[in-house]
């Protein structure tokens, strides 16, 4: 059909707002197909690797040591796996690095070589002597390469891959870690003759760790602890849900798909409905052509699916690009969005159903918007299109009679108020692009103000000492405690209750700052905790004795302000009581297990399980932040062209729809710079309202996904934008504003002011 | 003369789909007349008009306006020719549907120093009491004496009306020469009407004639009839 021609004419004429229609629907497909492939991917290659490297369900330590004979025997009485794990930490002083050299696993938290996946390799379970393996982070963050040499305790490896266990895919040295500051420490895994060969030299310094690792195939958890209890003494129990480094990967990757499901759905959604409303909008520019084909005996509906077409190629050109680009770009995006863990070793596929929904939603989104509104256009007479005057309703009818105003400034309000849906596109397209900055910078904010100033507001105490043993009494330095873990009832996580004898190194006080009185039978919960299990003043906290599964309910007297710890304050006599401790046999005196002080202390090493200091919450906080600042370049890219795109389309459709009153300008005398700063700048009034609200949606984003987070963090931060910041983000978006105005600045000047008088009919 | 226009030429197309626009016109017009452009389609009435309010460029010739030659002027200088020396009625009213009926008077009066006083030119063309009316609700006539006061606002040195009836009925037509017959005698101002419509030659103080984009005749109107007294 010669009608057909008017194709290629109208995509040459326009290819400057059919390349912005492009670039966004690669942004929407690129973000849909990489995103989603990778949180489902992630989540299902997740599942996978617990299952069939049979990750733990717990951990326990105990008093008496379980042989093997016995471990077999209570894995047939109970159906249970069980198995005894062992590792060794090592200074690796060549490397400036922490490695745990860990036991090869038999039974439970299998590995995989990183070039391996987990879907179809076999599980493995021995390492060639003489050689080792490291995990991944470990590897690249000190550049280890193939054939490097690992000095461990004078003894010398060969590095032959990178591996992953289910139970490192989070590697931190303490489970009270918050980030894996992969560079510094790592795992690592020998043959078990080299282990065994370690542990000999290693045990005379005790500085071989024992634990068992357990695996329940049946509903008997409390029958097992019980029995293990009994006969063994645990020490320590600690669930794979409440284990940081089993439960935090499977979190962070659930977390992730929760809001790439709802984020990057509703992006989609949003940039494909804006598209096509823009696509739809150029079409009741050809009125006056449709009027006329109709005259001339065109069916409608032929012309609809003439127009149609313009909706078809658009969605078409940019979804096939996008799907290319997706495959092109997968790796990095999913590293990109999975920093804080190890990858699991696996293939990427971005699935078939995927690319053919990210294909056809768009273009169907586009061809239908266009041929609804040829339709729509086509609903006024033949006369009324031929003359023009069809879907010209005007801007607003806001007369603005006793205003003061210039005639261009009264000219953009009614702009802006008469066509509020291209006002509410530019407003929107300008907020989601400043939004997904304004997150990450009040994200970055909210931590680097954590980092300086409110990990000092609990307290003035630097570091807890965390003893192997109890001891009576008090310590020569720093503040006697009795902290003991608990699981909360009902929750996956764990609670330290926290027996003092004043509150002098903490900060008492309430969330709003009053001083509290800390009196003896009484039980403050943090502010923290009092968000991560949603308690309050007077309410009732069950907690569970992990090893012993007694339990006790606590009311709670009053909410302490700390967002870094979750705990339970009570006097260390309350704290005795709850343990049992029989103070009469150590003549009054009562047994702490947590020396918390100002200064550091001196602590024979032997006697020490473990060191939390101030310092280190805040160090791994930042770790985070910088996690999030070296991702925010990539953020920025996308703002920018969400930004730049969106005005550009709006503005480049307000052109062309201005097009009669542009000619006019001309023949009137307008220059070009005042035809600009009275067409091209309509929608200045409009970019602080963008500001404002991208603001307050990056805001408010940042606090819900930090509420939702508490568990993982171990920390409440505070939200916050710093002044500085928001400066950025006006930076940003008002560049972006002013750089879609300065590629359509010549737009208004191209307009032909005799031949556009020739169609401008009222 | 105020007007001088010597062997203007205006091509448009090359090859056999070449259309001589005006081919060598020529024309002499003195300052403050009426002048009616009359003329067949095609003839250049409408290339002619263009030339003269600066909105295009000839390929040859010369054309002196008011002592200026503005045959030779660049883009920028037709814009300050247009902003300050013209002034344009069309068929088709070409109002800016945005803007009221004094802002769009308005719009004209921000860009120049001359400016007269809105009120005045609105009572002068009958507006004054649609002046907070977008041009959708007003009648043809309303917009062409919108359209006329539009022009008028920076006084002019020469109105150019391009078939400025050709969308009215009768009386509307009628009303709208009169008010450019009193905007004449008011202003002073150089009116050239180009229009198919022979009966408006007769306000004219001279009728010229363009055949084939050349000016045929150019004579003096010997029985200069008032506005309302046109056979319309």
């Amino acid at each position: 059909m010669t009608l057909n021609k008017r194709y290629a004419r109208n995509f040459k004429n326009n290819v400057s707002f059919y390349i912005c229609v492009c670039i966004l629907t690669i942004l929407v497909v690129v973000l849909y197909l990489d995103f989603d492939a990778a949180a489902v991917k992630m989540n299902d290659s997740l599942d996978i690797f617990r299952e069939r490297f049979c990750v733990e369900d717990a951990q326990f330590s105990v008093l008496n040591e379980i042989n093997d004979e016995e471990i077999k025997s209570l894995e047939e009485k109970y159906n249970i796996l069980l198995e005894k794990q062992r590792y060794i930490d090592y200074i690796i002083e060549d490397g400036n690095y922490e490695l745990r050299i860990l036991s090869v696993p038999k039974k439970i938290n299998l590995y995989v070589l990183s070039s391996g996946d987990v879907e179809k390799d076999t599980p493995c379970t021995s390492v060639e002597k003489g050689k080792i393996l490291l995990n991944e982070g470990l590897a690249k963050g000190n550049d280890i390469k193939d054939g490097d040499i690992i000095r461990v305790a004078d003894n010398e490896f060969e590095f032959i891959s990178s591996f992953e266990r289910p139970d490192y895919l989070f590697p931190i040295k303490e489970v009270t870690d918050t980030y894996a500051l992969k560079a510094e420490f790592g795992v690592g895994l020998v043959s078990d003759e080299d282990f065994e060969q370690l542990a000999d030299k290693a045990k005379e310094l005790n500085k071989v760790k024992e634990y068992y690792v357990i695996k329940y195939n049946s509903d008997n958890k409390n029958e097992v602890r019980k029995e293990i209890n009994e006969r063994f003494h645990m020490l320590s129990y600690l669930k794979a849900d409440t284990n940081t480094r089993v439960g935090t990967p499977k979190r962070e990757i659930t977390q992730t798909s929760n809001l790439m499901n709802v984020a990057i759905i509703v992006l989609v959604i949003f940039i494909s409905v804006i598209i096509a409303a823009v696509i739809g909008r150029r079409i009741k520019g050809d009125r006056r052509q449709i009027g006329i084909l109709i005259a001339l005996g065109y069916k409608k509906k032929a012309l609809s699916r003439h127009y149609a077409v313009y909706g078809l190629v658009s969605g078409l050109a940019g979804t096939l690009l996008g799907v290319i680009i997706a495959f092109i770009l997968s790796d990095k995006l999913i590293g990109f969005l999975f920093f804080k863990i190890e990858p699991i070793p696996t293939g990427y596929n971005i699935s078939l159903v995927n690319v053919v929904l990210s294909v056809l939603f768009p273009t169907f989104v586009y061809t239908f918007s266009v041929y609804r509104s040829a339709k729509k256009v086509m609903k006024n007479d033949v006369i009324t299109m031929i003359s023009g005057r069809s879907g010209r309703k005007g801007a607003s009818k806001l007369r603005m009679e006793k205003s003061s105003l210039k005639a261009s400034t009264k000219y953009k309000l009614r702009q802006i108020i008469g066509k509020p849906g291209r006002s509410i596109i530019v407003i929107l397209g300008l907020g989601i692009g400043g939004m997904l900055y304004s997150f990450c910078l009040a994200a970055i904010d909210s931590m680097d103000s954590y980092v300086k100033h409110t990990v000092d507001q609990i307290g003035t105490f630097n570091y807890e000492y965390f003893l192997k043993n109890p001891e009576i009494g008090k310590p020569d330095d720093g503040n006697a405690i009795l902290g003991v873990s608990y699981e909360v009832k009902g929750r996956e996580d764990i609670m330290m209750l926290l027996g003092i004898d004043s509150p002098d190194m903490i900060n008492f006080s309430d969330p709003d700052g009053n001083k509290l009185d800390f009196e003896k039978d009484r039980f403050y919960i943090t502010s923290m905790a009092s968000l991560a299990f949603d308690k309050e003043k007077g309410d009732t906290v069950t907690i569970v004795d992990p090893i012993t599964l007694d339990e006790y309910n606590i009311t709670v007297t009053d909410i302490v302000k700390n967002d870094s710890q979750a705990a339970i304050y009570c006097s260390r006599e309350n704290a005795a009581e709850i343990l049992g401790f029989d103070t009469g046999l150590t003549g009054g005196e009562l047994p702490y297990n947590v020396i918390m002080s100002e200064k550091a202390l001196d602590i024979e090493e032997d006697k020490l399980m473990k060191t939390i200091s101030k310092q280190s919450l805040a160090d791994q906080i930042n770790e985070v932040k910088i996690g999030m600042e070296n991702v925010t370049g990539a953020i920025d890219v996308f703002a920018i062209i969400i930004c730049v795109a969106v005005v550009y389309m709006m503005v480049n459709v307000l052109i062309t729809e201005s097009t009669p009153s542009v000619s006019m300008l001309k023949v009137l005398g307008y220059r070009n710079k005042e035809i600009n700063s009275m067409v091209l700048n309509v929608y200045h009034l409009l970019v602080p309202i963008a500001l404002v609200l991208s603001l307050l949606l990056g805001f408010f984003s940042v606090k819900a996904v930090f509420t939702i987070n508490v568990s993982e963090y171990k920390t409440y931060l505070e939200t916050l934008i710093y002044p500085l910041s928001i400066l950025k983000m006006s930076a940003l978006i008002i560049a972006s504003y002013v750089l879609s105005l300065f590629l359509l600045r010549g737009k208004a000047g191209k307009v032909d002011l005799v031949e556009s008088l020739k169609d401008n009919r009222e | 003369m105020f007007i001088n226009l010597k062997n203007a030429k205006k091509y448009y197309g090359k090859g056999e789909s070449e259309v001589r626009a005006l081919d060598g016109a020529s024309l002499e017009l003195e300052e403050g007349g009426v002048y009616v452009i009359l003329g067949p389609s095609g003839s250049g009435k409408s290339t002619l008009l263009n030339m003269l309010g600066g909105l295009d460029s000839l390929d040859d010739g010369v054309l002196e306006i008011g002592g200026a030659k503005v045959s030779g002027m660049k883009d920028k200088e037709l814009v300050e020719y247009r902003r300050s020396d013209v002034g344009f009625v069309f068929q088709f009213y070409n109002l800016i549907p945005d803007l009221t009926v004094k802002e769009n008077i308005q719009v004209v009066s921000d860009i120049t120093d001359k400016s007269l006083s809105i009120d005045e030119v609105m009572e002068a063309v009958d507006i004054k009491k649609y002046e907070n009316h977008f041009p959708s609700e007003l009648s043809g006539g309303q917009q062409q004496r919108v359209s006329i006061a539009r022009a008028l606002i920076k006084n002019p040195k020469i109105l150019l009306c391009d078939e400025l009836t050709g969308a009215l009925d009768s009386k509307s037509a009628r009303l709208v020469l009169k008010f450019i017959e009193e905007v004449n005698k008011k202003f002073h101002t150089t009116i050239i009407i180009i229009t198919h419509n022979e009966a408006i030659a007769g306000m004219a103080d001279r009728i010229i004639r363009i055949k084939d984009g050349q000016v045929s005749s150019n004579k003096e109107n010997s029985n200069k009839q008032k506005a309302d007294e046109l056979a319309l």
